[in-house]
């Protein structure tokens, strides 16, 4: 059988809660709660929920900014939590992010140019006399101009800079994209275009996207699959036609009603 | 409540918003939608007195009859701190990272209505409950970084709440959270705007979020305002092509769901550097006219009984009903 590009094995997450008297016992959270599903090449898979169901923990260990207390996430076969540092340094060229705040993830004392390049530089086995070529491509890919390296991020609007972000992501071709609410934040003319753009990126580089939204109305337009959180749990899986049009959980159909007013 | 004649933001020689005029009284309620880099966060931004350095505001806004286009810094800080709040569209970069939820809430209580402790610490839990933000009580400990996206944008929202503001501007308020809780938060903003005679201006992308919320609406571009109206009657019937740009590129769920291509407005926003001399949407608009390039079009009367500038509205083609023919 072909290999997942992306296998997630029952992980769970925990955060510790502030106790509320000095001698309570410690309450503890449950942000993800045994999630398993796999992603496969050319691939565009949604998560959906509501606020606070554990969508970005989920795409936090996917990525492996942190750690599952329990359960194994495999890209392209290997335990990402077994690697070595100098190993996950390699490979994380293949899965890259997009955030929910793009603001937040620009460093605004660089032009853009060089936070595009940032995880080029950060695998530094390129050759990176081409660096500016790859940035000026990759910059076109996403629909800014060339010229737009030599800005700082104050000078551009904050779809303009999610544009940015997403350039940041794919200038390494990775094989998996995790995008957490990359298009939530854009008007719907750009998120049109994005949209139309991860489709495009999808079919040429053939990549994977863990595609996450609070809007199933994006989700239904761009997913191949949508799989349903609630409090930390994936309750449904499945086509998005099938999701969308026969949810078998009766919390789906209350996301669908609402999605549709 | 708030009046604003002619209003502008200059950067360098061009301009971010160019002569807006616009009024909302109390309890009335006024959407802006358009694309990024339109300038509605430049609009918001001149009527809290908080344009970046650099740029410079023009024209006159008067709050409750007082003409602030001259305003010093202290005066502004005193009606940001009484009568108008805002929400801003960046929930990280606008909550202090070090400090509690709770504190941050509570302090405006505090300092300018001088309560007690105990009564700031009710009304923030009261606040947290209304905004749908999950275990109050507990959240009140928690550091910005501990909570989700959609749960932070929420404590933004009872911040600005906190000190029932009589105009409150919202930057994309609902951009960040689902449909059930963008529900509630809409909901509870006209309720407030009801029951408080809060003035609103919701400032969104998100067009069923604004034609939920709001009875008045101005759509932006290159820093004008290209069509306004009764929201409900513009969205039914848009005349500027730009308004129809937007409405169709907006995903809907279908019956037969899934990837698929969506309609866009080719092209981005222009920038303020390099804007066309005559229509700013020339360029990108699909029914563009000889004149376009050239020439501004002035605003006309539309069928939703508001107004466009498009010189689509002055052709004399046009028929009765004041539609222009495909
Ligand atoms: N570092 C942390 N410490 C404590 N609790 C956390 C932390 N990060 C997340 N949580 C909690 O875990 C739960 C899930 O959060 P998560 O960010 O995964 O939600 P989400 O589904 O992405 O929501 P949203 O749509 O609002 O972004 C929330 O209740 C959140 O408050
Ligand atoms: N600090 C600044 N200096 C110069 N130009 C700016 C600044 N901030 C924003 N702009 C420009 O002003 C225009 C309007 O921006 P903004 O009001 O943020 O748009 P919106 O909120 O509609 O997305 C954009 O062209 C943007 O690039
Ligand atoms: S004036 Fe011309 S270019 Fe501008 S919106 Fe109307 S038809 Fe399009
Ligand atoms: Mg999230
Ligand atoms: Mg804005």
């Amino acid at each position: 059988m072909k290999q997942s590009l992306l296998s997630v094995e029952n992980i769970s997450r925990h955060y510790r809660l502030p106790r509320r008297r000095l001698l309570d016992r410690q309450p503890v959270l449950t942000a993800v709660d045994g999630a398993s599903f796999q992603l496969q090449r050319g691939e565009t898979l949604g998560v959906v929920g509501e606020s606070g169901s554990g969508k970005s923990t989920l795409a936090k260990m996917v990525m492996a900014f942190e750690r599952p207390d329990q359960g194994r996430v495999l890209f392209d076969g290997s335990d990402i939590n077994e690697l070595s540092a100098a190993a996950l340094k390699q490979i994380r060229r293949h899965f890259q992010m997009v955030f929910q705040d793009p603001f937040g993830s620009l460093d605004p004392r660089r032009k853009v140019g060089w936070s595009i390049a940032e995880p080029l530089r950060a695998m530094a086995t390129d050759d990176l006399s081409q660096i500016n070529d790859r940035i000026s491509a990759t910059l076109q890919q996403v629909g800014l101009q060339a010229r737009d390296a030599d800005k700082y991020p104050h000078e551009f609007s904050g779809g303009q800079r999610q544009r940015i972000a997403i350039a940041r992501a794919i200038i390494t071709h990775p094989a998996l994209l995790v995008a957490d609410e990359a298009v939530s934040a854009l008007d719907v003319s750009v998120q049109a275009q994005i949209l139309n753009l991860l489709m495009d990126l999808k079919q040429e580089l053939g990549l994977g996207i863990l595609f996450i939204s609070h809007d199933l109305a994006v989700v239904a337009s761009i997913c191949d699959r949508i799989l349903v959180m609630r409090n930390g749990r994936i309750i449904e899986t499945g086509p998005t036609a099938q999701v969308l049009t026969n949810p078998a959980h009766e919390y789906t159909g209350t996301l669908l009603v609402a999605a549709q007013i | 409540m708030i009046e604003v004649q002619n209003l502008s933001v200059r950067v360098g020689d061009t301009r971010a918003v160019r002569r807006v005029n616009l009024s909302i009284g109390a309890g009335e309620r006024l959407g802006v939608v358009g694309e990024s880099g339109s300038g509605k966060t430049m609009l918001a931004l001149a009527l809290m007195g908080m344009v970046p350095d650099g740029l410079t505001v023009d024209g006159v806004i008067r709050i409750d009859g007082n003409d602030l286009s001259r305003a010093s810094e202290t005066t502004w800080a005193a009606y940001r701190a009484q009568k108008i709040a805002m929400i801003f569209q960046e929930p990280m970069s606008a909550l202090n990272p070090l400090r509690r939820i709770g504190d941050i809430v509570a302090e405006p209580l505090l300092v300018h209505q001088g309560i007690s402790r105990n009564d700031a610490r009710q009304k923030v839990l009261a606040l947290f409950d209304e905004t749908g933000i999950p275990d109050a009580n507990r959240r009140l400990q928690q550091y910005p970084h501990q909570l989700s996206g959609g749960q932070r944008q929420r404590v933004l929202i009872a911040l600005a709440l906190a000190c029932d503001p009589s105009l409150l501007i919202a930057d994309e308020p609902t951009t960040a959270l689902d449909a059930n809780i963008a529900l509630r938060i809409t909901d509870l903003l006209v309720r407030l705007s009801r029951e408080r005679q809060m003035a609103l201006l919701f400032i969104s992308h998100d067009l069923s979020a604004v034609s939920r919320t709001t009875e008045d609406l101005l759509v932006m571009y290159g820093g004008d305002i290209v069509e306004r109206g009764k929201t409900r009657h513009l969205l039914a019937s848009p005349s500027h092509p730009y308004t129809s740009g937007l409405l169709s590129a907006r995903p809907r769920i279908e019956q037969n769901a899934g990837p698929r291509r969506l309609p866009t407005i080719p092209g981005t926003v222009p920038s303020l550097f390099d804007l066309p001399p005559g229509c700013r949407f020339a360029g990108r608009c699909d029914r563009e006219l000889p004149i376009c390039r050239a020439t501004i079009p002035q605003p006309a009367a539309t069928v939703s009984g508001g107004f466009a500038s498009c010189h689509l509205l002055n052709q004399p083609s046009q028929d009765q009903t004041g539609q222009a023919p495909r």
